[in-house]
């Protein structure tokens, strides 16, 4: 098992030093110096703040030059300051992280409860009537632009019906609340944003699970397990479901991307103080400091991610760890 | 069978799409810019079949040339991600050793970047029009098509039809070209028409955001974004253009996974 998270580990450098090559080099597409563009965009930031950043970033510096420089202070994770408020970005971060990751946790959580029953069912009789209904759905599901569901649920569940609020995390008054009283307004907050950060995922999810259950369920060892007389529910979690889970743990990494970014479009329709709003303004700012950080921390996030997914992985399965990588 | 029904639906619909994108300026009740202020946010109507937005522009008609934008860039999009992506999955695949696995590292890297990330970056950096949106949308959809044709390389130039071009002195790219890409692009094309719903989900999206195409140039995803505006006062106006959008893409996959079906 170490042997396989080294190489994996070691694998991972070239990603990464590719990771910080787009980063840096997505600022540096702009005519002129990243700054001017901050400049001209907003008014409020002083020259002394301009010179101060420019000398930061040694903008005088040839390009490569400045990649280094700016590699070796994101060893040290320090991101720079932001152009809009001049605070440490990686502050910034560090303040939004925690909701960002809670709603992406819960929405993972949400996601895996809603598939995984969904494609054993479907599954366990391929082509019958809940198989073909819950293709359909998969394929409206998938298609459906999730930030115009969350729009229309908006208004049904927000603007018409006044069951749920539509933006922020919590209540005005929420501080007076007793502890209880405070998760339950968050939660009730939440739920909206939480169910559609997980819609974006569903479709798909759900899709993977019962293939790679269809694909289990093929197999000699559960005709097996049927011909001993297991009861069908014993064959298909017990037996099945087991063996299933691998691939789809695997989709859940690389899936990753979708439900960060996704952050972004929940973040700024439920007005969520979290890092995919943060993005959000930062981009609409052009605070270039900001952006980077966002698109380095997003892809290591990712990338950590998928890692875990691969340990996980291995750790069920020994055929993958004992074997020389293959991919 | 019933699937192949679904192929043909969605094959019908895009049809009907093309046709209504063509036919836009004579199927518009109204010109989509014409701004009419006293008719601003009125429901649905025998003048205005969809309503009217913030300005007083016909939604309908606003939606009808929003369907060239979508299909625009869709389609270029995919076609740059097309491009890119089998230029690099042949160049891998072909070559092998180092050249593979610099270009494979980078095909993870640029998937473990989430898209919209990169997407909202660059137009940022770049400045939002249709030609940056299209092109952004191109430049960060290719890695699944080089994955396929490198994968369909790898393979098939072990094959003997490939021996033989090559002992009779075909070139490397006489090869790629002409032998080895032909045989590659079944997959390509079920990944393209897929692509293209995708592409045109993330336009809206990024219209949406307003980051994409800008007012008044009439998009799916513009309109959505002045529906957010009145949402609660103006259902129509977020209504029509999402149902636009899920169609279209519907459509898209419907197709797509069709084919995908007949290649297999």
């Amino acid at each position: 098992m170490s042997g396989y998270l080294v190489r994996r580990l070691i694998g991972l450098v070239p990603v990464l030093l590719w990771i910080t090559v787009i980063s840096f080099g997505i600022i540096h597409l702009a005519p002129g110096k990243p700054t001017d563009a901050a400049m001209s965009f907003n008014p409020k930031v002083s020259l002394e703040a301009r010179q101060r950043m420019e000398l930061l970033y040694g903008l005088d510096q040839p390009v490569h030059v400045q990649y280094v420089a700016w590699l070796r202070r994101l060893a040290r994770l320090d991101f720079g300051r932001s152009f809009l408020d001049d605070r440490p970005v990686t502050a910034k971060i560090v303040e939004r992280l925690p909701i960002t990751l809670m709603i992406n946790l819960l929405s993972l959580a949400l996601i895996l409860a809603v598939t995984i029953p969904l494609g054993v069912v479907a599954a366990a009789r391929p082509h019958g009537l809940f198989d073909r209904l819950t293709t359909v759905f998969v394929f409206i599901g998938y298609s459906t632009p999730s930030f115009w569901l969350a729009l229309l649920c908006m208004a049904f569940f927000g603007v018409h019906l006044r069951w749920l609020p539509v933006s922020g995390i919590h209540s005005l008054d929420h501080e007076s609340f007793p502890l209880l009283r405070q998760w339950l307004d968050l939660a009730w907050h939440l739920a909206l944003p939480v169910g559609i950060a997980a819609f974006v995922s569903l479709a798909g999810m759900s899709r993977y699970a019962r293939a790679s259950m269809v694909d289990i369920l093929r197999q000699d060892y559960i005709r097996c397990a049927r011909a001993k007389g297991l009861p069908a529910s014993r064959v298909l979690f017990h037996h099945g479901l087991r063996n299933a889970l691998l691939p789809v743990i695997t989709i859940l990494g690389l899936s990753l991307p979708d439900l960060i970014g996704g952050s972004v479009i929940a973040e700024t329709i439920f007005s969520i103080p979290g890092m995919g709003r943060l993005f959000y303004e930062a981009v609409m700012a052009r605070d270039y400091p900001v952006v980077m950080a966002l698109v380095t921390i997003g892809a290591v996030l990712t990338m950590l991610g998928n890692l875990l997914a691969d340990l996980a992985y291995a750790y069920a399965d020994p055929r993958i760890r004992v074997g020389p990588s293959t991919s | 069978m019933a699937k192949n029904r679904l192929t043909v639906c969605g094959g019908v619909v895009l049809l009907l799409l093309a046709l209504v994108a063509g036919a836009a300026p004579w199927l518009s009740p109204h010109d989509p810019l014409q701004v009419n202020l006293p008719d601003a946010l009125l429901p649905p109507s025998a003048a205005y079949p969809l309503g009217t937005d913030q300005l007083g522009r016909d939604v309908l008609s606003r939606l009808l040339y929003g369907t060239r934008i979508s299909l625009l860039i869709g389609f270029i999009a995919v076609g740059i991600a097309v491009v890119i992506g089998t230029g690099i999955g042949a160049i891998a695949g072909f070559y092998g050793g180092w050249v593979d696995a610099i270009l494979m590292r980078f095909v993870d890297t640029m998937l473990s970047i989430p898209t919209i990330f990169l997407l909202l970056s660059i137009i940022a950096v770049l400045g939002p029009s249709i030609q940056v949106v299209m092109a952004v949308i191109g430049l960060t959809s290719w890695m699944g098509v080089a994955r396929l044709v490198r994968a369909e390389l790898l393979s098939l130039k072990e094959r003997e039809f490939v021996l033989a071009a090559r002992v009779l002195g075909a070139s490397p790219v006489r090869l790629i070209t002409r032998h080895l890409l032909p045989n590659a692009m079944a997959p390509v094309v079920v990944s393209a028409t897929l692509g293209v719903g995708g592409a045109i989900l993330t336009e809206s999206v990024l219209s949406y955001l307003g980051l994409g195409v800008q007012p008044p140039t009439p998009s799916w995803g513009n309109i959505l974004n002045e529906g957010r505006i009145a949402l609660g006062v103006a259902w129509w106006l977020t209504v029509s253009p999402g149902v636009c959008i899920l169609m279209t893409v519907l459509a898209f996959n419907l197709l797509g996974e069709g084919l995908r079906e007949r290649y297999k």
